[in-house]
């Protein structure tokens, strides 16, 4: 059995302690297949096996606990990274717009890395800490992106409740794509200021 | 086309995630084709009140056909039902597939 079809056993003996054990750490990180899980719990809910609002409740606040750990981790102990990732990114000015940057787009990026480009939903926990982005405004977009992804995933997993696998496939496609596609505008967008910029003789 | 002044490797990193984000949705929608087209195959971390449901067959026709009383509330992956029964997950399997093909229509919810 590979790892997502471990937890799914796990998931099917242990159920909402494995649910909220496993989105806990994942949101800190570690890379779990937590869509597939949500989505096979949605699936147990309609077999009568596990219960929809309890499904969603957990997962939603082990989620939000774990990207909070993660905004700690960045708030408290990033700082002392600071000098250093200051020299890779070319000097303290250039992370201060960073910082900028993070503050200005903070909000909508928190939201579409909780549901939509789940796969840099850690790194934005972290940046979101470092840049010093108010936690109450973290907590919020945190809250709400969390629950539209367990509320989305455990539905489908209830509505098309004979096909868990399928549809684990599909949305581990899918996000990946989209984060294939927001790499693809960047690359896009250096490339159109690289070419808008004067060149220097 | 050369975009002047750019560095090439951008373009083909452009190119290479375009690629990878287009076979990425192109795998999502094949995916998406066969949750209509076929019944999910029987996996060993599904139980037998699972696959009862998903299949429209009485849980006790399962689990005679594994040798077991029934349980309403035996939540065993059929994997580790495998394992204590010291048999390969594939009996297992087939042995269920055999129940739910020959499911008497009383038997068929």
């Amino acid at each position: 059995m590979n790892l997502g079809e471990q937890l799914l056993a796990a998931l099917v003996m242990y159920g909402l302690p494995l649910l909220c054990g496993a989105t806990l750490v994942a949101s800190v990180g570690a890379p779990l297949p937590i869509s597939l899980l949500l989505i096979a719990a949605g699936s147990f809910a309609d077999h009568g096996e596990m219960n929809v609002p309890a499904v969603i409740a957990v997962a939603t606040l082990s989620a939000v606990a774990g990207d909070n750990f993660g905004f700690a981790i960045g708030r408290w102990g990033g700082r002392r990274l600071a000098a250093r990732v200051s020299r890779w990114v070319g000097g303290e000015e250039k992370l201060e717009s960073a910082e900028a940057r993070a503050r200005q787009w903070g909000g909508p990026g928190i939201f579409l890395t909780r549901w939509l480009i789940t796969p840099l939903g850690p790194f934005v926990n972290l940046v979101s800490g470092f840049a010093g982005y108010p936690w109450w405004r973290f907590l919020l977009w945190d809250f709400l992106g969390e629950l539209l992804w367990v509320v989305m995933y455990v539905m489908v997993g209830n509505v098309f409740s004979h096909q868990v696998e399928a549809l684990g496939s599909i949305s581990s496609n899918a996000t990946w794509a989209a984060v294939a596609l927001l790499v693809s505008c960047f690359i896009a967008w250096k490339l159109y200021q690289s070419k808008r910029r004067p060149r220097l003789a | 086309m050369r975009i002047p002044g750019t560095p090439g490797w951008l373009r083909i990193a452009l190119l290479a995630t375009l690629a990878l984000a287009g076979i990425l949705a192109f795998r999502a929608f094949e995916f998406g084709g066969r949750v209509h087209a076929n019944e999910e195959p029987i996996r060993p971390w599904m139980t037998v009140p699972y696959i009862a449901h998903s299949r429209h067959v009485s849980q006790n026709v399962l689990w005679a056909a594994l040798g077991l009383p029934s349980h309403l509330h035996d939540h065993r992956p059929i994997g580790r039902i495998a394992r204590q029964q010291g048999r390969p997950v594939a009996d297992v399997v087939s042995a269920l597939k055999s129940a739910i093909e020959h499911a008497p229509a009383k038997d068929t919810r």
